[in-house]
């Protein structure tokens, strides 16, 4: 029940971020940085389990973080009328990830690869919640 | 208890192809959604950053780009009320910069109070001088340049829904001293 309560939360989370976009007829920019925003959470999820063997808690709050960080340039602009400048590239590359070949497509194949290799790596690495069942079945 | 099993096994499999083709589809269809008049690169629309000083705005007579920023707006028609949905927008940017139109015919809104000078651009001349992305529709641009005091040229972008962004206008004037 709590990890659909956290679907529902982070679900509507987003679609309050894409409604905001949407307004500003601004949606992809709200897919870029989600992408980026995103795979920036993936590889640190990975980078995680690696070194500590524990799964990632709250993965959709970090995600959720993750994404309101690479657009706290959009904030300012939105908020406080402040102009995007270059060195708003610390926001997870605000202003170049907009220019990459490929544009948010790319994002697009970043992203589901290292979600891909996160999913790996939580079933080959991290122990099975199931697996006192599976040894005493087996 | 097969289909169970199955999906145990399976799941993370499950999730990625549902998150491959949901937001693959999400994105087609809101890539589906721009407007023919939009910039097909959307990275080039509306950026929301000058650029540095690097292009010198090709001359329109009768402006001087020397005392003040200039906000250059193309449109195809501008056949409102008003330049800006906001009059508001129109009455500010005018105060704190040279307000130009240009058009392909020479149409003006009824409120042109603030605009400095209307140009008929029949053959897109003054547009292409501009270098303006070519919207997806082929047709004149729709947006809009701002020339800093300096003469260079710090923003440039296609804007179908220029009409509503005159915050955005005065956000970049800003940096477009």
């Amino acid at each position: 029940m709590k990890k659909y309560t956290s679907i529902a939360l982070y679900a509507i989370g987003e679609i309050i971020l894409y409604t905001s976009y949407w307004n500003r007829q601004a949606s992809f920019h709200w897919f870029n940085h989600f992408l980026v925003g995103a795979s920036v959470a993936m590889i640190s999820f990975c980078i995680w389990i690696i070194v500590t063997h524990k799964r990632v808690g709250q993965p959709l709050l970090w995600l959720y973080l993750a994404h309101i960080f690479a657009m706290i340039p959009y904030i300012l602009y939105n908020v406080g009328h402040i102009p995007h400048q270059l060195w708003m590239d610390v926001f997870f590359g605000h202003i170049s990830s907009h220019f990459i070949p490929g544009r948010n497509w790319t994002l697009y194949a970043i992203f589901i690869i290292t979600l891909g290799i996160y999913l790996v790596l939580s079933k080959k690495i991290l122990p099975s919640k199931s697996a006192p069942n599976q040894t005493i079945s087996a | 208890m097969k289909i169970r099993a199955l999906y145990k096994g399976y799941s993370s499999l499950l999730l990625w192809v549902i998150c491959v083709i949901v937001l693959g589809m999400f994105q087609l269809i809101s890539q589906a959604s721009y407007s023919k008049q939009d910039d097909p690169d959307q990275a080039n629309q509306r950026p929301g950053f000058v650029s540095s000083r690097s292009e010198l705005a090709p001359q329109l007579s009768g402006v001087s780009y020397t005392t003040r920023p200039t906000v250059i707006v193309f449109d195809r028609m501008a056949m409102n009320s008003s330049l800006f949905h906001d009059l508001a927008d129109q009455s500010l940017i005018a105060s704190r910069a040279n307000l130009e139109l240009v058009t392909p015919s020479g149409t003006k809104p009824s409120i042109s109070n603030g605009i400095g000078h209307i140009y008929t651009d029949t053959r897109a001349i003054l547009a292409s001088s501009f270098h303006f992305d070519t919207p997806t529709d082929g047709g004149y641009p729709i947006g809009y340049v701002i020339v800093d005091a300096k003469g260079y040229i710090r923003y440039r972008t296609l804007d179908p829904d220029y009409m509503h962004h005159g915050d955005e206008i005065l956000i970049m004037l800003k940096d477009s001293k």
